[in-house]
């Protein structure tokens, strides 16, 4: 009895004293970094990349946060959703010339398109908010806006008894405000347009686009448009001074306060009247253009860009060679291309 | 109690060394490992992230970056990492996590101010790629559309050549140049489109490379790597520290393991040593029960002796405790007092004793029980008990005590003396018996001389008095004429006329006392005379009672009108006597009829053979005055009689009570005064027995 206790209880000494030396053993697992080579390719890349052709996202979230961007409830009055803005089936956006805009110390400003938004670096055209879901939650409580209260807004969701089971279902929290933002994000985030014909293009398919859209391309990119408008998003990963080699103003709604884009935000001296790039696609069917709305036409607002962020001339041809590229980069929605069939130009 | 306290305390010290040491394998095993080691990757992760984006700011100045994705996406991530690292820090308790702390939020700091200067350059730089683009695609072009204008053409030349220099080196001095140049040509008066276009690029240029420039060395310069190493050094002496902690807690671990060890060695040490002790000591025990067991085989052979000696003893057994209840009864003490065990066990033993007796038993039981001795101990005493049925008998107990552990004891050894005193009784009446035969048969001899020698003077007396009297009538004629003659005179000392009254009673007194005398003497003579020898034949005895009758018939009828015979027919001849069964029977009718106050109260004689006895029986029963129950004794003592004045000598019975013996009989009187007297005689009739009874006697009488 007594041995048999004895080597028991060595045998449970011997294990613990072995405990932290094994604790200690997979301590020196390191991470061993490798710098990405992708990008440093000798071979000359494309500037633009095509959309994915799908997303990863959780569908009960997607699903959950597209009755949550169509509900008016968001709103105080119960009278606007988001898609009253975006509407997806024109375009993602109003397509009004101004609208009230998310930052309450800036004048009113386009409404940009909601499709492919994503992809974004930063939002709104001054960069305030720096994720999908802090613009999100600017939008429901400006009260310029949808002037919601969190508190508001979730004793209504929670009065909805397929909003509790839904979030129950889609998030171990349930009904919380980080995750009906987070719900909205996700679905903005499904939100991509593929298949436009210049992705067709980028993937390989050489005649997906004419020779006068080549040529277009062409000149976007070495006119220097593509210097700006780069990335798979064709812009929305940068801010720049509009009006670099011309005063941009002029054109603005006579007595409207000067807006002075990213300053608002920074209060740094060199970011007056610098706006975030947006993207370009879909542009063809997301007018009016710029963050006041100035350009009603595409040619409107390619002469504007050439002019005044180029510093060059263009011949009217070569503006429309460069229009014609624009057009294809109008992608698909649910099967669909973006935007009213009607509202394209053609 | 102690053996459960000699097993809890070492069972309680191992337990708290046990606690203790997983006390100190919890401490030993460094809780901040993992988060060490996941702070450490992260800011791997940072720096290598850090190094990603400011390779692509390298490359995106040289415009060899197609596109500025991945700045943002590189930036998210190190923001990300920026947020945990600072998040992981405030976690940590202590200096440590302040000192952290501090690297962290500077980090993170110098990481935003690099992201806003990264933002700042893809502004710069997409103006500046594109005016690059523009000055080396389209500039060189422009100085063909003037070629009619040499010195325009010279100078856009030496711009282009400057701001190529200037592209290349971004010398400082190369810039001052290239605004020179720049300046001359805008001061050119002639106005082209494609000049002002090449002036504002080249302006651009020059004023954008400085900044971009400086921009790129501020990115480089960022002060991040230095912030994540401090922070990186931060986590690592912290982890030192722990990790020293750690170490500590695992040296004690091993100390406090190494006591438990020793501990136990010195436990089982112990234990072996116990369980020897404990081998000899069972051994011992079992010795010591072995032993025991014999003693208690022996004490149960004892005790079984005991009981049989007690339960067959043929005396009662009884103990009492000392409160007095009865805690043993054997098998004599129920046969003696009626009780069995079951009712008196348990009971206070008094009851066994007379009521009358209770109060001083119990007083020297009290003393007994108190001191612890009694003078009753140890000695035999005759005492009185009680039987179940309420009766009293003399028994005789003697008295012992005896002690356990638990209670003092006495016990009693009673003997029942009835049996005893009963023949202790019939000793004494046969003594008394004896001591009368013997008088009787001294008297007898005394009395047969003095008889004989009383005998012949009365005679005398007798004679003479009978004399005397026909002397004095002769005389008193004489005597009266001599009287008349000569007057009165005096006669031995009287006067003669009072005299000659008195001598004829003085002589005829004279003559009684002789006859009375003589009467006595007869009687003595009867008494003690040698009687029986040769006398010895069968007699009947109705024979002798009808000898008997005829005999007193004058004096039975004088004295009663009442006399009852009855005789019983067949019985038995009786050995002895005729004549002195006869005698008998006389003498008892005689005092019957002599006992009745008057005519009317009568005599019954009779005989019966009494069967169950084997004995012929005669009965005389009067109606007479009775005999006081004083008298009954001694009715057959000599010379006891109640009959003096009328004639009796005292002597009747006392013959006849002797006769009756000699015959083997018994003699016996009932009576109740004023009502009358039965006197009841019985005969054996076993012939050969009563032959030699008959035989002995006389002997004996001799």
């Amino acid at each position: 009895m007594t041995r048999k206790i004895t080597v028991l209880t060595l045998g449970a000494m011997l294990f613990a004293l072995s405990l932290p030396v094994a604790a200690q053993q997979p301590a020196k697992v390191w991470r061993i970094g490798v710098l990405d080579s992708s990008s440093s390719a000798a071979a000359p890349q494309e500037p633009i990349t095509p959309l994915p052709l799908s997303v990863d996202l959780d569908p009960k979230r997607v699903a959950l946060g597209e009755r949550l961007f169509n509900d008016v409830r968001l709103s105080r009055d119960n009278t606007k959703s988001c898609a009253a803005c975006h509407p997806l089936d024109q375009g993602g956006m109003d397509g009004r010339r101004s609208a009230t805009s998310a930052n309450d110390s800036s004048p009113a400003r386009n409404t940009p398109t909601i499709f492919n938004v994503g992809l974004n670096a930063s939002f709104n055209w001054d960069g305030i908010a720096q994720t999908l879901e802090a613009q999100a939650e600017i939008v429901l409580l400006s009260p310029r806006l949808m002037n919601t209260t969190w508190p508001e807004l979730l004793t209504k969701l929670r009065a909805d008894a397929d909003y509790v089971a839904r979030l129950n279902n889609a998030y171990p929290e349930g009904l919380t405000r980080a995750n009906v933002l987070d719900a909205l994000a996700t679905f903005e985030r499904s939100l991509l347009t593929p298949n436009a014909r210049f992705d067709r293009y980028l993937r390989g398919e050489r005649h997906a686009l004419t020779e006068a859209e080549q040529q277009g391309y062409g000149l976007f990119k070495s006119y220097g448009c593509v210097a700006c408008h780069q990335g798979m998003n064709i812009g929305g990963n940068m801010y720049q001074k509009f009006g670099v080699f011309a005063e941009a103003r002029g054109a603005e709604i006579p007595g409207a306060p000067v807006d002075l884009g990213r300053y608002a935000v920074t209060k740094a001296a060199r970011d007056r009247e610098v706006f975030r790039v947006p993207s370009l696609r879909n542009v063809a069917a997301t007018g009016p253009y710029f963050h006041d709305g100035r350009a009603q036409t595409l040619e409107d607002a390619v002469r504007t860009m050439v002019r005044v962020q180029l510093g060059r001339t263009l011949s009217s041809e070569e503006i429309k060679l460069i229009i014609q590229f624009l057009h294809t980069l109008t992608g698909e929605y649910q099967g669909r291309p973006v935007g009213a069939p009607g509202k394209k130009i053609q | 109690m102690t053996s459960m306290v000699r097993l809890w305390k070492p069972l309680s010290i191992v337990a708290g060394l046990l606690l203790l040491l997983t006390y100190l394998l919890i401490q030993s095993r460094n809780p901040d490992l993992a988060r060490r080691a996941h702070m450490q990757e992260a800011l791997q992760n940072l720096q290598l992230h850090d190094t990603e984006l400011t390779r692509d700011v390298l490359l995106a100045r040289a415009g060899l970056l197609p596109n500025y994705d991945s700045l943002p996406q590189i930036g998210e991530q190190l923001s990300q990492i920026a947020d945990a690292l600072r998040a992981e820090s405030t976690t940590v308790s202590g200096a440590a996590a302040k000192e952290m702390g501090k690297h962290a939020e500077a980090l993170t700091a110098a990481l935003q101010q690099k992201l806003t200067l990264v933002e700042y350059f893809k502004s710069d730089n997409a103006l500046l790629q594109n005016s690059l683009r523009y000055f080396t695609h389209t500039g060189q072009n422009i100085g063909k559309q003037f070629k009619a204008e040499q010195n325009v053409a010279a100078e856009i030349a030496a711009v282009s050549h400057v701001l190529v220099r200037f592209i290349h080196t971004s010398e400082l001095g190369a810039g001052k140049e290239a605004e020179a140049a720049l300046s001359r040509l805008s001061a050119n008066p002639r106005k082209q489109p494609g000049l002002d276009t090449l002036i504002a690029h080249g302006w651009l240029i020059v004023e954008m490379l400085p900044r971009v420039d400086t921009l790129l060395r501020q990115i480089i310069a960022a002060p991040t790597t230095a912030h994540a190493d401090a922070l990186q050094n931060a986590v690592l002496q912290y982890a030192n520290r722990v990790e020293a902690r750690a170490q500590l807690f695992r040296v004690l671990l091993y100390l406090v393991a190494v006591i438990l060890l020793g501990y136990l060695f010195y436990q089982f040490a112990r234990l072996r040593s116990n369980a020897r002790d404990l081998r000899r000591a069972n051994t011992d025990l079992e010795r010591e029960m072995g032993e025991r067991q014999q003693a208690v085989a022996a004490l149960r052979a004892s005790e079984e002796r005991f009981r049989a000696i007690t339960e067959s003893a043929n005396d009662a057994i009884i103990s009492a405790d000392s409160s007095g209840n009865i805690v043993s009864w054997n098998a004599r003490a129920e046969a003696i007092f009626g009780y069995t065990a079951e009712e008196i066990l348990g009971t206070p033993f008094t009851r066994l004793m007379p009521t009358r007796h209770h109060l001083a038993h119990l007083e020297r039981f009290r003393q007994w029980s108190t001191t612890g001795s009694s003078r009753l101990v140890g000695t035999t005493v005759e005492f009185s008990g009680v039987r179940k049925d309420g009766s009293e008998f003399p028994l005789e107990i003697s008295l012992s005590t005896w002690s356990t552990a638990h209670d003092n004891y006495v016990t009693g050894i009673i003997r029942d003396l009835t049996a005893q005193k009963q023949l202790q009784e019939t000793t004494r009446q046969q003594k008394l018996q004896l001591i009368q035969a013997n008088k009787m048969t001294a008297l007898g001899t005394l009395v047969s001389s003095v008889a004989h020698e009383i005998n012949n003077p009365n005679q005398v007396v007798l004679m003479n008095s009978r004399v005397l009297a026909q002397a004095w009538d002769d005389a008193v004629g004489n005597l009266d004429d001599y009287a008349q003659e000569h007057g009165s005179f005096s006669l031995g000392g009287l006067p003669y006329s009072e005299m000659r009254r008195t001598v004829p009673t003085l002589v005829q007194d004279v003559h009684d006392g002789a006859r009375r005398i003589e009467r006595i003497v007869d009687d003595l003579k009867h008494f003690s005379r040698p009687r029986g020898r040769g006398a010895h034949t069968a007699l009947q005895l109705n024979e002798a009672v009808e000898r008997a009758l005829r005999l007193l018939a004058h004096l039975v009828k004088n004295r009663t009108d009442r006399l009852q015979v009855g005789l019983a027919q067949g019985l038995p001849s009786l050995p002895g006597d005729a004549q002195h069964v006869e005698q008998i029977v006389v003498n008892l009718l005689t005092n019957a009829v002599e006992a009745l106050p008057n005519r009317k109260r009568g005599v019954t004689v009779t005989t019966s053979f009494d069967a169950s006895k084997r004995c012929v029986v005669l009965e005389v029963r009067d109606e007479g005055v009775g005999i006081p129950p004083e008298h009954l004794a001694r009715l057959c003592d000599p010379f006891f009689t109640t009959k003096q004045e009328s004639g009796g000598t005292g002597l009747g019975l006392a013959i006849t009570s002797s006769l009756v013996r000699l015959h083997g009989g018994r003699l016996t009187f009932d009576s109740e005064p004023g009502k009358g007297t039965r006197a009841r005689v019985t005969f054996p009739c076993h012939s050969e027995e009563k032959s030699s009874l008959l035989n002995l006697s006389p002997a004996r009488e001799e």
